[in-house]
């Protein structure tokens, strides 16, 4: 679960000049995440939030939170929103498993450049920030670039065979209650291997749910509102930060390594 | 584990107002020590007995975490040892419970663990540190005036020449001997000394662990704090569910 929400971070920023390939996460839910992450944040407001419930097919499952805490310019003078990202075991969220803060802006989302901030939180662990000589100079998928895919069985499609099959806009049942939803179908060698459901009434992604029949495996919108009051907390500014280091797992999609900068 | 546990035992009892340590209901608690430093983590323990079975105690911990949806981990069958434990992940604290029986009730060692704080405490100049340490353990009592401090070793020195080391080096500092007794444990023979440097005292005791190693606890007490500590706010201003 942890390893869904770290390739938020790390996955998305494979070094410049590497052979990865960007935006190419571990598994297809966190895939899918990014990628609605990827397209920027749609009118992002300050108090935003939803949480998620991701079931597994082997009953494990856990929860996942977006919230919108707070917006400002960035480095260069972009239009930008802290989003923190939690997942946990527990849908109240007192004791997140992986805690991540970003300062996104707004209109690329996770694409080039687009993180200037980090600050992230494994297990008991403190918050600390990701030096934010790691993230400047790192690349991920840029917006004219397409979208990638990996089935379940961890294999990359080639994207220029994938075909996106939208149905028409319907009420879809979910835990936070009967929305709007757009379904939307991937499809694959005619195997439909991911649906997902967009609703604009669902703050931070727009996304409702998805499944990923394949692998049983699901993500479905448990609760939104808009009061999110800033949950992760900074760390002191002299506190060690965390280094991203370029690593040989790239090569195969993997996920760069963190470590402790010096 | 139960060694160190049983040493706190014999600390000095302090009160102040705190993250709360888990609490079984019906049970008298009883801290043991302040803030407890121990190779620089940050502790506060307290101990309590109760008629009821380990694994009643241990399940009563565990529901009560788990359904307030904090991650709990359990180490043990609680037949009749075993550790309960939820992590406070937003606050950087772990509760633990760790239970036993002893003399027909169930002893409960209540814990709570700062797992963020890398305590700046230095150890008094004045605790020996001999040459020949092969294992050494310090426990700071935080957060009262006339701090307290302990430091468990073992040396690779026999009873005799470990005494001779040490009173030559406290003589060194300062300290003069007040009172010197002989304690008797079963076959072997150790010593307790008394040393005092104005309001200053060093209490030692020296038990031979074999022919050729021994075991050395000092306890330091009278005088302010020696070095800078975090102050006990810092925990207990990160707010969060107790």
């Amino acid at each position: 679960m942890i390893s869904l929400l770290t390739v938020l971070l790390l996955a998305t920023s494979a070094p410049t000049g590497t052979a990865a390939s960007p935006g190419v996460a571990a598994d297809p839910l966190s895939q899918t995440i990014i990628q609605r992450l990827g397209r920027g944040l749609q009118d992002p407001k300050i108090g935003q939030w939803v949480t998620y419930q991701l079931k597994g097919d082997d009953q494990r499952g856990g929860f996942m939170r977006l919230a919108i805490v707070g917006k400002q310019k960035d480095k260069v003078g972009r239009e930008a929103s802290w989003l923190e990202i939690e997942v946990g075991q527990n849908p109240n969220f007192v004791a997140p498993l992986f805690q991540m803060k970003l300062l996104i802006a707004s209109k690329n989302g996770l694409q080039s450049d687009g993180i200037s901030r980090a600050v992230v939180a494994i297990g008991a662990g403190q918050p600390q920030e990701v030096d934010p000589k790691s993230l400047s100079g790192r690349k991920s998928k840029g917006a004219d670039e397409p979208d990638q895919w990996i089935l379940a069985n961890e294999k990359p499609i080639n994207p220029s065979k994938v075909v996106a099959r939208a149905g028409k806009p319907k009420l879809l049942m979910t835990a936070a209650g009967t929305v709007d939803a757009l379904p939307v179908e991937l499809v694959y060698r005619s195997t439909v291997f991911q649906r997902y459901w967009l609703s604009k009434e669902i703050p931070v992604l727009q996304l409702a749910k998805i499944e990923i029949p394949g692998i049983e495996n699901s993500l479905e919108v448990r609760d939104y509102g808009l009061d999110a009051k800033p949950m992760i907390h900074f760390p002191d500014p002299n506190a060690p930060k965390i280094s991203l280091e370029p690593g040989a797992a790239t090569e195969d999609g993997g996920t760069d390594e963190p470590a402790q900068a010096p | 584990m139960w060694a160190v546990l049983a040493c706190f035992t014999f600390c000095a009892v302090a009160h102040a107002d705190e993250q709360q340590l888990p609490v079984y209901p019906g049970a008298v608690h009883t801290r043991i020590g302040n803030d407890l430093n121990i190779d620089g983590q940050l502790y506060r323990i307290a101990y309590f007995t109760t008629k009821d079975e380990p694994k009643k105690v241990a399940y009563y911990f565990w529901w009560h975490w788990k359904h307030d949806g904090y991650p709990v981990t359990r180490d043990g069958n609680f037949d009749p040892e075993g550790v309960v434990s939820a992590f406070y992940t937003r606050e950087g604290l772990e509760r633990s419970v760790i239970v036993t029986r002893h003399e027909g009730k169930t002893l409960a060692f209540s814990v709570l663990t700062d797992l963020w704080t890398d305590a700046s405490d230095k150890p008094s100049p004045v605790l020996s540190h001999l040459e020949g340490t092969l294992f050494s353990s310090d426990l700071i009592s935080r957060g009262d005036q006339n701090a307290s401090q302990q430091r468990t070793s073992v040396i690779s020195h026999d009873l005799n020449t470990t005494k001779k080391s040490v009173l030559a080096d406290l003589a060194g500092k300062g300290f003069h001997l007040t009172h010197q007794s002989e304690m008797v444990d079963g076959k072997q023979k150790g010593y307790v000394l008394e040393l005092a440097r104005g309001v200053e005292q060093v209490v030692m005791t020296l038990m031979p662990v074999d022919s050729k190693m021994t075991a050395m606890l000092q306890s330091w007490s009278g005088a302010p704090h020696p070095g800078p500590q975090t102050p006990p706010a810092d925990v207990d201003g990160r707010g969060g569910t107790k």
